[in-house]
C-alpha cells in the first residue's frame, strides 16, 4: 500500500514526521533481511552513538540528484520520436501514464511514470559543457563579482540540523571527464556546505578506527576528550572554541557512522535489485544517506557525450539508468521515503535532433528533459513539449532557473528566499524567475 | 596492377541515411534510416521503375539479394522477403529478438545467415524460410556487464564455413551443415572500455572477408580509442589464418580514422577494399595480408557500404545522405 501523499504544498514538516519508534522499526525491518545487521557489534554501534542516533531521530527532507554528465539523449529516454528523421532507430513503448510514451530502452521506468513528473520543455540556452554545468547546478550564471552557491549547498544550509552528525552535501562522480565542470560550491554560505566529495569510494576515506583500536577505546578517548574540551571552553568561551568543538562532534559522528556506509549492509534482495555497476551502487548508498538524514546527494553518472554511435552508446547506457531508478523510486516509496525525497533526474543538456555523420548526437539545450519524482511535485505529470522533431519547444518552456525554483520550492523553501552577503541581499533565484507551480504538489 | 586509382564519378544527395547495400540483376538495393528499401541505377541514382519498398519500422541494416527473392532485416527485428519481379513483400518474420545487424547469402544462394543483438547468429532456408541452425556462442554482455552486440557475419567461398563477430572483439567460426562452432578467436583491439573517464565503451569488429583461396579472414573495425565520444581510433584491420586461428597481419590506417564498416575483394581478387568512416569517410586499398595501404582516399561521407557493379571496377558506396560512384583503375 502506498503511504498517503502530502497536502497540497511542501513535504511534511517536522511536526508530521514519523515518530522515532516508527523509524527506527521500519529500519530494524530492512535490516532484518542482512541476517542480523541489529544485533551485531557494528549495528549496536550505530545506534547508540549519540550523534547518529540523534540523526536518525530526524526524518529531514532530501534530494537525491542523478547527474547524467555529458548530456544523455532526450529522444533516446524521456521525449522519444520514433519514425522521424530526428528520432533514430529505437521505437517508443506506453507508458503508466495514459498517452506517454517513452525510449523503449526504459520498460522498467516506463511502468514507473505515474510515480514521475516529466518535464519536457527545458531551453536552457547554454551547450558548453562546463557553463552548461554550472549554470544547471547555480540556477544562472555567476555575475562578475558573484559567485552563486549551487543547489546542493543551499539545501545544505536550508535542509541540514545544526546538530547533524551526517554530511549535509555528499556528491558522488567518480570518471575523470567532466567532474570539474560543475564546479560545486557553496560560495558565500561557507565551507560549512560544501559538498563531502566521494569520488574514489563510496566510503569516506580514514573513516575506519585504526587497527587495533577497540570501540571501548575509541569511546574513552571522545570522553576524555570532551571532558577537556568541556573545561578549556569553561575558561576559554568564544566562537572559534565553539566551532572547533562542534566540527570535533561532526568527526565523531562520521566515524559512528561507518555503517552507514557499508552497503553489504543492505538486504540480498536490494543489492540486486541496484545491480552490481558503479552507479547502482552509488544510488543506494545515495538512498541510505538520504535515509540517515543527509539533506542533498548528488550521484553523478559520466560520461553521456555521445559524438559518435550516440544510440550505441545509450543502448549501453540506458539499461543501466533504467534499472537504478526503478530500484531507487522502488526503494524510496517501499520504505515511506519518497514523500521526503525529491529525485531529479538532469545532466547540462540535452542531444541535438541531427544525427551526424558518426551516427552520433551533439550538444543540445534547446529543448530537452528532466524527471522529477518524489517531495513536493505532482505524481504523473507531464509538462511541456516539444514539436514532432524534437527541435523546438512549443509548449512550457522554462529554463534553468524556473527548474531550480521548482526544486527549492518542492523541499518546502520559498524561492523567493534572500540570504545577506555584506551589505547585499542575494536572491535564491534571480527575479522574476517562477517555479514550475503546474508540476508542485 | 600498375598503381591503383579510385575516382568518384557520380555523388548523390539522399534525404536518408544508407546503411546496407546489396546487387541484383543489375538494379542495386540500399536499406535506409527512414525503413525502406531503395533501388538504385549502379551511378547511385535512384532507379525510376522501382518505389522503395516499405515494410520495416526501423532502420534497414541488411539486404541480400538471390536470384528471386530480396531479403532485408532491421532493428526492428523482422526479416523480410521481397519478389524482385514486382516489389512485393512475401513474407515478414520475426527473426531475432533484438536489432539485426546483418544478413548474407551463402555463395550457391541457399542459406541465408542473419545476426542480431540477441547474440544469435541464425541461418534460414531462403527458398523457404525455414529455420535451419539457431547458433549461440557469443556472450551476451560484455566482461563490464553491459549488452554486447553482434554486428556481423560472412561466409567462406565455398560456403561451407561462416563467421560472426561481436562488439567485444570476438570471431567465431561455425561449419554451416551442422551449425558447430569451429573455432573461437578474440581480436581485443578492435574493443575499447574506458574505465577511468567515460566507464562506457566503444568498437568492436563491423565487418569480415574470407580471401579467396579461403585461407584468412579478414576483420575490420577500428584501433584503440583514446576519446570513447567519437570515432577516433585508427581503421583497423587484423588477419587471422583460418587453418592455425593465429592473427598474421594487421593494417592501420595513418590517414584515416574511424570504423571498417565493409571488406570486400576486387572481382579478380588482388585486392581488399575496406570502406567506413569517422566524421569522414574513406575507401582503402590494401593487397591481401598486406600491412601497408596500396590507396587511400577519402570518401565525401560516412560509408556505410560498398560493392562493385561490374567486372570492370566499378564501385557503388551508399552511407551518409549520399551515394556515390567510383572507378578503380
Amino acid at each position: 500500500m502506498q503511504p498517503p501523499r502530502n497536502p497540497p504544498g511542501h513535504c511534511p514538516t517536522t511536526e508530521h514526521q514519523l515518530s522515532r519508534r516508527l523509524f527506527m522499526n521500519s529500519l530494524a525491518v530492512s535490516l532484518a533481511g542482512t541476517g542480523g545487521l541489529i544485533g551485531n557489534a557494528g549495528a549496536a554501534h550505530l545506534f547508540d552513538q549519540e550523534p547518529l542516533q540523534q540523526q536518525l531521530k530526524a526524518k529531514s527532507r532530501s534530494v537525491i540528484l542523478v547527474w547524467l554528465a555529458g548530456g544523455a539523449s532526450q529522444f533516446e529516454t524521456w521525449d522519444p520520436k520514433p519514425r522521424r528523421s530526428t528520432g533514430g532507430p529505437f521505437g517508443s513503448i506506453p507508458s503508466s501514464i495514459p498517452g506517454l510514451h517513452v525510449s523503449e530502452l526504459m520498460p522498467l521506468m516506463a511502468r514507473r511514470m505515474h510515480q514521475t513528473c516529466l518535464i519536457r520543455s527545458l531551453n536552457t540556452k547554454d551547450s558548453g559543457h562546463d557553463t552548461a554545468s554550472v549554470m544547471m547546478m547555480r540556477g544562472r550564471k555567476d555575475e562578475p563579482a558573484m559567485r552563486y552557491p549551487d543547489i546542493g549547498a543551499i539545501l545544505a544550509k536550508e535542509l541540514a540540523r545544526a546538530d547533524s552528525a551526517v554530511p549535509d552535501y555528499v556528491s558522488f562522480y567518480s570518471q575523470t571527464e567532466g567532474r570539474n565542470f560543475s564546479k560545486l560550491t557553496p560560495s558565500f554560505l561557507g565551507a560549512r556546505y560544501a559538498p563531502m566529495e566521494l569520488n574514489q569510494s563510496l566510503m569516506p576515506p580514514n573513516l575506519k578506527k585504526l587497527e587495533g583500536f577497540s570501540d571501548l577505546d575509541h569511546q574513552a578517548r571522545a570522553e576524555l576528550q570532551a571532558l577537556l574540551a568541556k573545561q578549556f571552553a569553561q575558561q576559554h568561551a568564544s566562537p572559534w572554541v565553539q566551532s572547533h568543538a562542534a566540527a570535533y562532534a561532526r568527526v565523531q559522528g562520521l566515524m559512528s557512522s561507518q555503517s552507514l556506509f557499508d552497503l553489504e549492509k543492505e538486504p540480498l534482495a536490494i543489492q540486486e535489485r541496484y545491480g552490481p555497476s558503479q552507479f547502482g551502487r552509488q544510488m543506494m548508498m545515495a538512498r541510505r544517506l538520504a535515509e540517515a538524514g543527509v539533506p542533498f546527494i548528488r550521484v553523478g553518472r559520466a560520461w553521456w557525450d555521445s559524438h559518435g554511435q550516440n544510440f550505441e552508446t545509450h543502448q549501453e547506457m540506458v539499461p543501466e539508468l533504467d534499472r537504478v531508478l526503478a530500484a531507487l523510486l522502488d526503494d524510496l516509496r517501499q520504505r515511506g521515503m519518497l514523500d521526503q525525497t525529491l529525485v531529479v533526474v538532469m545532466g547540462e543538456f540535452g542531444r541535438t535532433p541531427e544525427i551526424n555523420a558518426q551516427l552520433g548526437r551533439d550538444h543540445f539545450s534547446r529543448a530537452w528533459s528532466a524527471l522529477m519524482a518524489g517531495c513536493g511535485v505532482q505524481e504523473g505529470a507531464v509538462f511541456g513539449a516539444t514539436d514532432p522533431d524534437g527541435k523546438e519547444v512549443i509548449e512550457g518552456e522554462v529554463g534553468a532557473g524556473e527548474l531550480f525554483a521548482t526544486m527549492l520550492e518542492a523541499v518546502g523553501i520559498s524561492h523567493t528566499k534572500h540570504y545577506q552577503f555584506g551589505q547585499r541581499p542575494i536572491p535564491l533565484v534571480n527575479y522574476g524567475i517562477e517555479p514550475i507551480t503546474q508540476v508542485l504538489s | 596492377m600498375a598503381s591503383p586509382k579510385l575516382e568518384l564519378q557520380r555523388e548523390h544527395g539522399r534525404e536518408e541515411i544508407l546503411f546496407s547495400l546489396s546487387g541484383c540483376d543489375g538494379k542495386f538495393y540500399a536499406g535506409g534510416s527512414d525503413g525502406r528499401v531503395h533501388c538504385l541505377n549502379p551511378t547511385g541514382e535512384p532507379a525510376p521503375t522501382r518505389p522503395p519498398l516499405e515494410g520495416h519500422q526501423s532502420y534497414v541494416t541488411g539486404v541480400a539479394c538471390s536470384r528471386n527473392y530480396l531479403w532485408s532485416v532491421s532493428y526492428d527485428g523482422l526479416l523480410n522477403r521481397w519478389s524482385v519481379e514486382s516489389g512485393s513483400l512475401i513474407s515478414s518474420q520475426k527473426a531475432h529478438q533484438k536489432w539485426i545487424r546483418d544478413v548474407q547469402l551463402s555463395p550457391d544462394g541457399m542459406t541465408l545467415a542473419t545476426a542480431g543483438d540477441d547474440m544469435k547468429l541464425r541461418l534460414w532456408d531462403s527458398q523457404t524460410g525455414r529455420l535451419i541452425h539457431n547458433l549461440e556462442g557469443h556472450a551476451a554482455q560484455s566482461p563490464q556487464g553491459f549488452s554486447s552486440m553482434l554486428y556481423t557475419c560472412c561466409f567462406s567461398p565455398d560456403g561451407a564455413l561462416i563467421a560472426s563477430a561481436d562488439r567485444i572483439g570476438e570471431i567465431l567460426i561455425w561449419e554451416v551443415s551442422s551449425g558447430q562452432l569451429l573455432q573461437r578467436w578474440h581480436a581485443s583491439t578492435m574493443y575499447t572500455w574506458d574505465e577511468v573517464q567515460r566507464l562506457r565503451s566503444i568498437g568492436g569488429i563491423r565487418s569480415l572477408c574470407f580471401s579467396p583461396d579461403q585461407s584468412t579472414l579478414a576483420v575490420g573495425g577500428m584501433g584503440h580509442v583514446q576519446n570513447v565520444d567519437g570515432l577516433g581510433g585508427k581503421a583497423r584491420i587484423e588477419w587471422f589464418e583460418l587453418q592455425s586461428g593465429k592473427q598474421v597481419g594487421t593494417f592501420e590506417s595513418e590517414a584515416h580514422k574511424g570504423l571498417v564498416e565493409g571488406l570486400q575483394f576486387t572481382p579478380e581478387g588482388s585486392h581488399l577494399v575496406a570502406a567506413g568512416g569517422s566524421s569522414k569517410g574513406f575507401l582503402i586499398l590494401l593487397e591481401p595480408k598486406a600491412e601497408k595501404a596500396a590507396l587511400e582516399v577519402e570518401s565525401p561521407m560516412y560509408v556505410h557500404q560498398a560493392v562493385f557493379t561490374s567486372d570492370q571496377g566499378d564501385l557503388l558506396v551508399v552511407g551518409h545522405h549520399k551515394a556515390t560512384s567510383w572507378k578503380l583503375t
